[in-house]
C-alpha cells in the first residue's frame, strides 16, 4: 500500500507541475489502451479519426491561427493520397519510405504553387480561389481515368511497408503507426504555433497591416504557413491511402473541403486541439447517425452545426476545457 | 484528500468511458449469443441509404422483405434475420460498414452494393472473409479478380448490360451509323465500350462522340453540332435525363434515342415526360415480362415504385434461398459459396444462374419505353435468352 | 462556321440563367456582407414550390413571382433568428449556412424525392422562332427577357430610389448608416427578401431547361461564387458582366473545347482573379 502510496505520489507531484500534463498522460493511456477494448471496426473508425485530426489541425493553422479560410484544402490531402497510390498501384513501388515522401512532397509543392496564386486576395477571394483550386484538382482526378481510375477510384491495398523483414503491419499495427505520427506531427505543429513565427501568424491575423508597417514581411509569413499546413494536409492523405482500400475524386472535392473545415469550426479554432475534438465529434456523429437514421444523417448534421453556432460559440472545445477547468477546480480544493 | 478523490475521479472517468465504447460493440454481440441451436440466418443489407442513391436504392430491401414474407423468414429449420448498412455512396463508408457486418453482425450473406467504385473498395475485404456477396445490379468486372470465390454479379458488368443495344442497333435497326453520347465519368464509359464494340465489329461507324460532365444542366452546348446518324446511343445519370430529353427535342433533333443500358425506371420517366416514349435499350427486367415467377412477383407488391429495384432484391434473395437449400442449410463460406455458383433457379428476371466465375447468366432484353396508364413501362422487343451477362471481352 | 450563332445564343442565354442565379447572392453579399452559401437552397426551393403552386392550376408567371415571394419570407426568417447576430463573422456564416444547405436538401428530398424535376415551358412561348436560318427555342430568349427585366428592376432599385441610396450607403459603411438613424434592421431584412426572392424566383424561371434536384444545390452555389467573383461584388453591372463572360467561356468552351468542359470555368476565374483581383468591376472605394 505504501509503496502504491509512493508512487501515486510522485505521479501527483510530477502532474502538478505543468498545467496540461494530466490531461496529456489521460489522452495518451486511452490512445494506447483503446484497441484492446473496441472492435476492430470501431478501432479502424478511430484510426480514420486520428487521420482527420492531422488533416484538420492543418487546416486549422490557415484558419484559426493566421485568419485564413481554405475551402480547397481537399487538394493537397488528395493530392498526396493519389501520388502515394498511383505509386504503389501502377509503379509497384511498395516501400513506405519512398511512397509517403513523396506524397507528401508533391502536396508541398501543389501549395506552393496555389499558395503563390491565391495569397494574392484576402478574406473571400481567398476562400473563392481556394475553392477553384480544390474543383480542378478534382476535375483532375475525375478526368485523368488511365491514372487515377476517376470515379472507379484508385484501388490501393495494404499497408506501410517499412522494409523490415520481421514485420509486416496489420490495422491493429496501423493503428498504433497512425497514432505514434500523430503525436510527431502534433508536437512539431504546436511547437511551431507557439513559436515567435505562430505568434506573428496570430498577430497578421488580427491586423495585418500593423504588421506590414512593423516591418514583417506578412506575404512571406502567411505563404510559408500555406505551404505547412499543405504539407501536414499531405501527411494526414498519406495516411489515408493506406486506411482507405480506395481513392475517389469525392475525397478531394468541395465536399470533403467543407467538412474538414466544419470539423475545424464546430471544434475551435482558437485552440490547438479543437480541430481534433472537431473530428472526433463529427466522424461519431456520422457513424451513429447513419447506424440509425441513414436516411436523415445531413439532417441531424445540419442541426448540429446550427446549434454550435448559435450556442457554442467559438466551438466545442472551449467549452469543453471550460466545464474541465471547474471540475478539476472543484476536486483539488 | 481531495486529490486522492480527483484520480479516483480520473480513473473512473476512463473507466467509464472505455466500457462505453467497448459495450456499443459487444452488445451486438452478447444478443446473438442468446440464441440456442440452430443459429438464424442473417442477411446483410448493404445499400445507399443516404447518399446519392437514397430515394430508389433502398427499395431492394422491400423485394427481399416480400421474398421473406413469403417463406415466412425461415429456412431449412433456421430463422431469418435481416441487417441493414449504409454505404452512402461513399467507398470509404461502404468499407467501414461492411466491416461491421462481417466482424460485428457476422452475417451470412450480403446484397448490394449497387455503385461501382464502392464494389471495388469492399472486394479486399470480401475476399478475405469468404463471406458470399450477391449484387443484384450490374458490377465492375475487376471484383472477380480480387474476390474470385464469392462476389456474384447476378446481373453481370455493365458492359454486358450494353452489349446487345449495340448488337441489336446493328442487326435488327440495321443502324449503320452511331452518335454516342455520355457522361464522362468510368461508368459512362464502361456502358457506351458495351454498345460500341459490337456496333464496330459488325462493321458501323461511331460518327461522333460527345461527353457532357457529370453534372450537366444545360445540354444546349452538346446538341448544337450533332451530326446526322442512324441512331444516337447514349447513357447518362438518370437526374439528367429530363433536361436531356428536354434540349434535345428543342434542338430540333430526331435521331432516333437508345438508351445503351435502361438503368432508369418509371419514376424518373415521368419527369421526362412522352418525349421518352420510343426510347430503346437493354435491360434484363421489366414488369410486362410474361414468366409465372414475375406474376407470382407482381401480385404480391403493394407499391409499384422502383420495381425493377424490388425485383432485382427479390431475385438476389431467391438466388441466395436456393442455394441454401440445396445444403441443407449450410451457409458455412465453403459450402455456400460453390452452391450458390451452382444454383439454377426461376426468378422474376427468368432463369437464372452462374458461370463458374461468377458472371450471372440470364435472359437479357431490348425493351421500349411504352406508357401504360400512368406508368412508362418497358415493352419487350426482343429477348437473348441465356446470355452470360458480361461482354465477351471482359 | 453556321453553328456558331446557336452556340452563341445558348451562350447568352446561359449567362442570363446564371445572372438570375447569382444577383440574389451578390445583393445581399454586398450589402450585408454575409456569404450565404445556403444560395443554391433558395434556388431549389424556388423551383420546388413554384412547381407545386403550377401543378394546383397557378399561371407560370404568377407561380414563379409566388416562390420567390415564398422563398424570400422563409429567407427572412431564417435572417432574422439566426444570421442577423452573425455579421462579418466569416467562419460561423460558413458554418450556420452550410449546416441549412443540409437540413433543407433533406427535407427536400423527403418531402419531394431526389429525382429530378422539369417543367414544361408556357404554351405560349413553347415553340420556336426563327433567327436567320435555324429554328431556336422560344423560351431561351424568354429568360433573356426575364434576366434583363431583373438587372434592369435591381439596377434602377439601387440605383435610383432611397431606398437604394440607402443600401449603397450601407454596403460602404453601415456604421455611418446606423449613426445617420436608417433601420439597418429592417432594410438588412428587406434586402435580404429581395435575395432570396430573385433567387427563388430564378429557380422557378429556370425550371423549363434546368432540372431540380436535391444534389445540385453545391453546383448552383459554385456557379453563383464564381459569377459574383468574376464580375465583382456589389453593383449589379458586375454580377451581369460577370455572368455573361462566365457564360460565354462555359458554353463555348463546351462547343468547341469539350475535353476540357470541366476545367474551363475554373481556369477561367482563375486567370481573371490573376489580372483582376476584385473581380471585373468591383466596387470602388
Amino acid at each position: 500500500m505504501r509503496f502504491v502510496k509512493t508512487i501515486i505520489n510522485t505521479a501527483k507531484l510530477y502532474m502538478a507541475k505543468q498545467q496540461n500534463r494530466p490531461a496529456y498522460f489521460v489522452a495518451g493511456l486511452v490512445l494506447v489502451l483503446l484497441p484492446l477494448f473496441v472492435a476492430p471496426y470501431l478501432r479502424d473508425i478511430i484510426t480514420k479519426i486520428l487521420i482527420y485530426a492531422i488533416f484538420a489541425t492543418s487546416l486549422n493553422l490557415l484558419c484559426g491561427y493566421t485568419g485564413l479560410f481554405s475551402l480547397g484544402h481537399a487538394a493537397y490531402f488528395g493530392v498526396a493520397g493519389y501520388t502515394t497510390g498511383v505509386l504503389m498501384a501502377h509503379y509497384g513501388v511498395e516501400s513506405f519510405w519512398i511512397v509517403a515522401p513523396a506524397g507528401v512532397l508533391m502536396a508541398a509543392l501543389m501549395a506552393a504553387a496555389f499558395g503563390f496564386v491565391a495569397l494574392r486576395g484576402v478574406g473571400t477571394y481567398f476562400l473563392l480561389i481556394t475553392l477553384a483550386f480544390g474543383q480542378l484538382i478534382y476535375s483532375v482526378a475525375l478526368k485523368w481515368r488511365t491514372v487515377t481510375g476517376g470515379t472507379n477510384g484508385l484501388v490501393n491495398v495494404g499497408y506501410p511497408d517499412l522494409g523490415l523483414p520481421w514485420f509486416t503491419m496489420n490495422a491493429l499495427s496501423f493503428y498504433y503507426f497512425v497514432s505514434v505520427i500523430l503525436v510527431i506531427s502534433f508536437f512539431l505543429l504546436y511547437r511551431l504555433v507557439k513559436s515567435p513565427f505562430g505568434v506573428a501568424l496570430q498577430a497578421i491575423r488580427e491586423n495585418e497591416t500593423r504588421m506590414q508597417s512593423l516591418g514583417y514581411n506578412t506575404w512571406l509569413y502567411k505563404y510559408i504557413i500555406f505551404i505547412v499546413a499543405g504539407l501536414f494536409a499531405g501527411v494526414a492523405g498519406t495516411l489515408f491511402s493506406y486506411h482507405s482500400t480506395i481513392l475517389v475524386p469525392s475525397q478531394v472535392g468541395i465536399l470533403a473541403s467543407t467538412l474538414v473545415m466544419l470539423m475545424v469550426i464546430i471544434g475551435g479554432k482558437r485552440v490547438f486541439w479543437g480541430p481534433t475534438i472537431g473530428a472526433i465529434v463529427i466522424i461519431f456523429v456520422e457513424h451513429y447517425s447513419s447506424l440509425y437514421v441513414p436516411t436523415h444523417w445531413p439532417l441531424i448534421l445540419g442541426c448540429f452545426f446550427v446549434v454550435t453556432v448559435m450556442f457554442l460559440r467559438g466551438g466545442i472545445s472551449i467549452y469543453l476545457i471550460k466545464l474541465l477547468k471547474r471540475v478539476v477546480s472543484l476536486c483539488i480544493r | 484528500m481531495t486529490k486522492k478523490v480527483f484520480f479516483i475521479l480520473l480513473a473512473l472517468v476512463l473507466a467509464i468511458s472505455i466500457s462505453l465504447i467497448g459495450c456499443t460493440s459487444t452488445g451486438q454481440q452478447e444478443e446473438e449469443e442468446e440464441e440456442e441451436e440452430p443459429e438464424p440466418i442473417i442477411i446483410g443489407l448493404f445499400f445507399d441509404y443516404s447518399g446519392m442513391g437514397s430515394v430508389d436504392i433502398p427499395y431492394h430491401e422491400v423485394g427481399v422483405r416480400l421474398k421473406l414474407d413469403e417463406i415466412g423468414w425461415e429456412i431449412e429449420g433456421r430463422s431469418i434475420e435481416l441487417v441493414t448498412a449504409d454505404n452512402a455512396g461513399d467507398p470509404a463508408k461502404g468499407v467501414e460498414s461492411i466491416e461491421r457486418l462481417v466482424q460485428v453482425d457476422e452475417v451470412d450473406v450480403i446484397i448490394g452494393p449497387v455503385w461501382g467504385h464502392v464494389q471495388l473498395a469492399i472486394a479486399p475485404i470480401l475476399a478475405e472473409s469468404k463471406t458470399p456477396i450477391i449484387c443484384p445490379s450490374g458490377g465492375i468486372i475487376d471484383v472477380i479478380e480480387t474476390c474470385p470465390d464469392n462476389f456474384f454479379l447476378t446481373r453481370g458488368t455493365f458492359a454486358g448490360n450494353a452489349y446487345y443495344s449495340g448488337v441489336y442497333a446493328y442487326e435488327e435497326m440495321e443502324a449503320r451509323t452511331a452518335v454516342i453520347l455520355y457522361n464522362d465519368f468510368a461508368t459512362g464509359e464502361s456502358f457506351l465500350s458495351g454498345f460500341v464494340t459490337p456496333f464496330e465489329e459488325m462493321g458501323g461507324v461511331i460518327v461522333q462522340t460527345i461527353k457532357p460532365p457529370l453534372g450537366t444542366f444545360d445540354y444546349a452546348p452538346f446538341l448544337t453540332d450533332v451530326e446526322d446518324a442512324d441512331v444516337l446511343a447514349m447513357w447518362i445519370q438518370p437526374p439528367e435525363l429530363p433536361s436531356f430529353y428536354a434540349q434535345y427535342y428543342a434542338s430540333g433533333l430526331d435521331i432516333p434515342i437508345i438508351y445503351t443500358s435502361i438503368t432508369a425506371q418509371s419514376e424518373s420517366w415521368s419527369e421526362v415526360g412522352d418525349l421518352c416514349i420510343g426510347t430503346i435499350g437493354q435491360h434484363e427486367y421489366s414488369p410486362l415480362l410474361d414468366n409465372d415467377e414475375n406474376e407470382e412477383f407482381l401480385e404480391k407488391v403493394d407499391d409499384m415504385t422502383f420495381i425493377d429495384f424490388q425485383a432485382a432484391g427479390y431475385t438476389a434473395v431467391s438466388i441466395f434461398l436456393e442455394a441454401v437449400k440445396s445444403t441443407n442449410g449450410d451457409t458455412t463460406p465453403e459450402v455456400i459459396n460453390p452452391a450458390i455458383r451452382n444454383v439454377s433457379v426461376d426468378t422474376p428476371e427468368g432463369r437464372i444462374s452462374y458461370t463458374s466465375e461468377n458472371v450471372g447468366i440470364g435472359d437479357t432484353h431490348i425493351m421500349e419505353i411504352v406508357k401504360v396508364g400512368d406508368r412508362y413501362e418497358e415493352e419487350i422487343l426482343k429477348t437473348y435468352e441465356q446470355v452470360v451477362r458480361k461482354a465477351p471481352w471482359e | 462556321m453556321e453553328s456558331i450563332l446557336p452556340n452563341l445564343l445558348n451562350a447568352i442565354t446561359f449567362g442570363f440563367i446564371l445572372f438570375l442565379i447569382a444577383s440574389g447572392l451578390s445583393v445581399i453579399y454586398g450589402f450585408m456582407g454575409i456569404l450565404n452559401l445556403a444560395h443554391g437552397v433558395f434556388y431549389i426551393l424556388g423551383a420546388y414550390f413554384g412547381l407545386a403552386l403550377n401543378n394546383y392550376g397557378v399561371p407560370f408567371v404568377l407561380a414563379s413571382l409566388g416562390a420567390g415571394i415564398i422563398v424570400g419570407i422563409i429567407a427572412m426568417i431564417v435572417e432574422r433568428v439566426f444570421l442577423s447576430r452573425l455579421h462579418k463573422q466569416l467562419d460561423e456564416q460558413v458554418l450556420i449556412t452550410i449546416g441549412f444547405v443540409y437540413i433543407f436538401t433533406t427535407l427536400a428530398r423527403l418531402i419531394w424525392g431526389s429525382e429530378a424535376k422539369l417543367v414544361a415551358a408556357p404554351a405560349i412561348v413553347s415553340g420556336f422562332v426563327n433567327i436567320g436560318d435555324i429554328r431556336y427555342p422560344l423560351y431561351r430568349l424568354v429568360i433573356i427577357a426575364a434576366g434583363l427585366a431583373i438587372a434592369v428592376g435591381l439596377w434602377l432599385l439601387t440605383e435610383k430610389t432611397r431606398a437604394g441610396s440607402i443600401i449603397r450607403a450601407g454596403m460602404d459603411n453601415k456604421e455611418m448608416t446606423m449613426a445617420l438613424g436608417m433601420n439597418y434592421g429592417m432594410v438588412a431584412s428587406i434586402i435580404f427578401f429581395m435575395g432570396a426572392f430573385v433567387g427563388g424566383a430564378a429557380g422557378f424561371i429556370g425550371l423549363p431547361i434546368i432540372a431540380v434536384h436535391p444534389a445540385i444545390v453545391f453546383d448552383i452555389l459554385l456557379l453563383s461564387l464564381i459569377v459574383i467573383v468574376v464580375g465583382g461584388v456589389g453593383r449589379i453591372e458586375g454580377v451581369l458582366l460577370g455572368s455573361m463572360v462566365i457564360g460565354l467561356i462555359d458554353s463555348l468552351g463546351k462547343a468547341y473545347f469539350p475535353d476540357w468542359s470541366y476545367f474551363t470555368i475554373y481556369l477561367a476565374m482563375i486567370i481573371i482573379l490573376l489580372v483582376k483581383p476584385r473581380g471585373l468591376l468591383p466596387r470602388s472605394q
